[in-house]
């Protein structure tokens, strides 16, 4: 099976960040194997099952661990032992450890002071930052007194308040409520917009595909897929695409659909066809012309339940 | 009925037992796990080994040897032997030290309180081992030895001439146990780390000793023994076994340090098993 | 299943005090059988809510049944015929994951044998068969939230209460989770209550939904009945050289509107419906890879209640 390793590039800047051969390993233990990848400006899902090297991965873009092969490039200098570099990327990771004594404001005015800002422009940055996530009216209550979403959002705070290019979310939206997800969501999706490099790594497929159709997915220590999520769909040439077409006369539409080249399958649920199909383009073009045309009853909804971030990655990661 | 069985989930149509018995059920697989630690069996063994040297003291003492003259069997005899596993029960004690803490670490406390048990059962539960197996040590070696005195010695006279060793052996040992059991449950309640709370306990029971030594040195007041678990147990252990020892304070005043240290540890107990901190 | 059956859980008008706030305020309620979700920003009350029928919390007003036991007189025989999965990892020190579940499951009144058996089926059901005589310690993420599952279930509970099942576990484990999760729901008959943030699992497992707000019930009802019917939108992808495409549909007094990604919204203002749509694409010789009339999600009825449109 060939890996698809089709890269967007926006219209904007290049590349922000660049791995090379890029290895980690702990003592016998592998976590990164060989990894050679270009994160384009704009979202980008990092996603995996667990023990994958996500973790790793995103230690060693964010400098946290040296690489035991290769180098990882952020904006185009080598980040491992640049501090320099550091405050240009914004990092909330997964762990929840505070000083649960500070306030929201000390504790992110403290980080920022650490990328290197004086003491007054830093308590300016960090009241940005925690405007950005909502959290202005609560940043001078301790740490210890906030809710589960909104330790989250202070740690989004910390990672933004000195406007970094570069943004690595871990599961950022853990803890939040349905609301704050979807505010958050469109505040990444804004993020990316505004020409910032935003990966996110989450397990909850559906909310990144809610951000960014564009994905970076790591199994065993190893790139597995990168790029469009359709594209890639459309790549995996030995994988037939699965068609749900809901209609009114389904055994018309059964019958008319059999002649056509490619169909590889059929199945019949309540008042609708699932078909498989290795000819997607001929297939789909012959479909769009009988729902036009009536010949075959009314069509009243065309699905591909296959042609998700949920089914690539399901295919995918089983190989 | 038919030939393919079903292997999922099943519904279960057996009996459920009334309420209560859970306290047991923990206390149970409590001394199971001990019970399976090589080191607690070893130290559980060479508890005995002091027993094993007073039973041949007893055994020679109610002989004709001209020996027998000087070691004969009398109530000191009981009351010696149960301060000398002072030593096992400080170490019986502290290998219960993660009773609870344990627990708060794994975060435990969340699926007991879920189930249909009472604070009370569980905190009961976790009292048993500790309380077990400080009275294994004590209480069961002691009226053993008694036993064999009236084994070897072929006759009750002895018991019966002190006839209080009876209550005695068994109302100190109870008082002892419940005190380090306590103890030990309510520090370990304190703390996520067993080594921490051993620590704790080593450190309260030094700690005081030292201290009253160093304090009546200093004041030559024999007072400050009641900062003392250990002298305050020596002094109820004087007057329940009608020993001829100056106490350094009255008894009455021993038994309320002991109550005060137990009503402590009730209170510690109650506020850090806290019901409704099991939902987070 | 739906005939006249006893709700799991009656709230009437209870209340429920931290101190001088009222967490749960005057709340009348009723949770039916088969899976209802509990929803709810943080804060809404949602952990008091559960505390109170585990037992724990007894109300300050008001009545609160549990499988048509009173909360205040019963609650140990409450928590004997309830499972409760905790969303914290939580397990008892050093036991193997079968001597653990038959430990629960003695704890919540199985005879020893009884359930000792117990375990080794419902760790076969969880998918933890084969790691059953290892550590618990031992175990990742996704096996942590099964043995939950597992120690929730093996004294055969009427009411199971999940709260966010899938927390950690990857994409294979969350699918793996929920597939129980469902299974529990409606082939098993057991009821279910499942809390989460995760909008879409609760749509996957649940029938019902009870949304929290600030102390009180913001809505509660069936989900189909409380996403109502689709409007004339639709989304739509296609394949093909889109813009001409594009437009013939503006052309056609349609209103469209691309999104980030490829899937465009449709407003159709009139009658007009899918074959309208179809026809264009034909003529324009664009495939259409993607029609479906827009139906509000969940995401949309809790927003609605919860007042953030």
């Amino acid at each position: 099976m060939q890996t698809p390793a089709l890269s967007e590039r926006s219209e904007s800047n290049g590349p922000m960040i660049t791995t090379e051969h890029l290895s980690k390993w702990y003592g016998q233990v592998s976590g990164l194997n060989d990894v050679t990848v270009t994160v384009p400006p704009g979202i980008t899902g990092l996603l995996g099952p667990n023990g994958a090297g996500k973790s790793t991965f995103m230690k060693l873009v964010t400098g946290q661990l040296k690489p035991s092969k290769g180098v990882v490039r952020i904006l185009g200098e080598p980040i491992w032992g640049n501090p320099a570099l550091f405050h240009r990327i914004g990092f909330c990771p997964e762990q929840d450890s505070f000083y649960e004594r500070m306030t929201g404001l000390g504790w992110v005015t403290a980080l920022v002071t650490l990328n290197g800002l004086e003491p007054d422009a830093a308590t300016a940055a960090a009241k940005r930052g925690l405007e950005a996530v909502d959290l202005l009216d609560a940043a001078d209550k301790k740490i210890g007194a906030y809710s589960k979403g909104m330790r989250q959002r202070v740690k989004m705070a910390q990672a933004l308040a000195h406007d970094p290019d570069v943004l690595i979310l871990d599961e950022p939206l853990s803890g939040m409520d349905p609301l704050m997800r979807r505010r958050t969501i469109r505040l990444i999706r804004e993020w990316g917009r505004s020409g910032k490099s935003v990966l996110v790594s989450s397990h909850i497929l559906h909310e990144i595909e809610s951000m960014t159709s564009n994905i970076l997915l790591i199994n065993n220590g190893r790139i597995l897929a990168e790029g469009n999520v359709h594209q890639i769909r459309e790549l995996i040439d030995t994988h037939p695409h699965s068609v749900f077409i809901r209609a009114q006369n389904t055994k018309a539409l059964a019958r008319a659909l059999l002649v056509e080249d490619g169909v590889i399958s059929m199945k019949f649920e309540a008042g609708a066809v699932v078909v498989e199909t290795a000819r997607p383009d001929a297939f789909y073009a012959r479909l769009t012309d009988m729902a036009a045309s009536g010949e075959a009853g009314v069509i009243d909804e065309v699905t591909s339940p296959d042609d998700n971030l949920q089914a690539v990655f399901k295919y995918l990661v089983k190989q | 009925m038919s030939p393919i069985h079903d292997q999922g989930y099943r519904h279960y149509l057996g009996e459920r037992e009334p309420h209560g018995r859970a306290w047991w059920v923990i206390a149970r697989s409590h001394i199971v796990t001990a019970m399976q630690h090589r080191g607690f069996r070893f130290i559980l063994l060479v508890a005995w080994a002091p027993f094993v040297v007073r039973a041949v003291q007893i055994y020679v003492a109610s002989t004709n040897l001209p020996v027998a003259e000087f070691i004969a069997t009398t109530p000191e005899t009981f009351r010696d032997f149960l301060a000398q596993q002072r030593l096992f029960v400080f170490l019986v004690t502290i290998g219960q030290a993660g009773l609870i803490a344990d627990d708060r670490r794994t975060n435990a406390l969340q699926l007991y309180l879920s189930k249909p048990l009472t604070r009370v059962e569980y905190i009961l539960g976790k009292l048993v081992p500790p309380l077990a197996y400080v009275l294994a040590v004590t209480l069961v070696p002691a009226l053993l030895l008694l036993l064999l005195q009236i084994v070897f010695a072929g006759s009750l006279a002895f018991l019966r001439a002190n006839l209080f060793l009876l209550p005695a052996i068994t109302l100190f040992s109870i008082i002892q146990a419940l005190l380090s059991a306590f103890a030990i449950l309510a520090l370990s309640s304190l703390s996520k780390s067993r080594r921490f709370v051993s620590i704790m306990y080593a450190g309260v029971i030094f700690f005081t000793a030292a201290m009253y030594q160093a304090l009546r040195g200093i004041t030559n007041s024999r007072t400050w023994a009641v900062i003392s678990p250990g002298e305050m147990l020596d002094v109820i252990a004087n007057a329940i076994f009608r020993a001829r020892a100056v106490s350094p304070v009255p008894v009455y005043v021993a038994i309320l340090v002991v109550f005060v240290i137990i009503a402590l540890s009730i209170v510690i107990l109650e506020r850090r098993i806290r019901a409704v901190e099991v939902v987070a | 299943m739906g005939s006249v059956m006893q709700p799991v859980i009656e709230l009437q008008r209870v209340g429920v005090r931290y101190g001088r706030q009222w967490a749960l305020r005057d709340v009348s309620a009723t949770f039916p059988t088969g899976a209802v979700g509990l929803l709810g920003p943080n804060g809404a009350g949602k952990s008091t809510m559960i505390k109170a029928l585990l037992g724990l919390l007894p109300p300050d007003t008001g009545d609160m049944k549990v499988l048509g036991l009173d909360v205040r007189r019963s609650p140990l025989q409450i928590r004997a015929r309830i499972g409760y999965m905790p969303e914290n990892d939580a397990h008892i020190p050093r036991m193997n994951a079968v001597t653990f579940v038959a430990y629960c499951g003695e704890l919540a009144g199985l005879p020893s044998a009884d359930a000792m058996q117990r375990a080794h089926e419902v760790l076969y059901y969880v998918g933890l068969g084969e790691a059953r005589y290892r550590l618990i310690e031992q175990y990742s993420t996704g096996m942590k939230q099964r043995i939950k599952l597992a120690q929730a279930l093996v004294h055969d509970p009427s009411l199971l209460f999940l709260d966010e099942p899938t927390n950690g576990m990857d994409p294979k484990g969350r699918d793996e989770m929920l597939e129980l999760i469902r299974d529990i729901a409606h082939n098993k008959q057991i009821n279910l209550i499942l809390s989460s943030h995760l909008l879409p699992d609760v749509e996957y497992t649940c029938d019902h939904v009870v949304v929290l707000d600030k102390g009180g019930v913001a809505t509660e009802g069936p989900i189909a009945a409380l996403k109502g019917p689709g409007g004339r939108v639709f989304e739509l992808r296609v394949k093909g050289e889109a813009g001409e495409f594009l437009a013939a549909m503006r052309g056609a007094g349609l209103e469209c509107h691309a999104t980030d990604e490829d899937v465009m919204r449709v407003f159709v203002p009139d009658e007009r419906g899918p074959r309208f749509l179809f026809t264009l694409a034909s003529q324009h010789k664009v495939q259409v890879r993607h029609l479906r009339a827009s139906v509000p999600t969940l995401e949309d009825v809790f927003a609605k209640a919860v007042g953030d449109v």
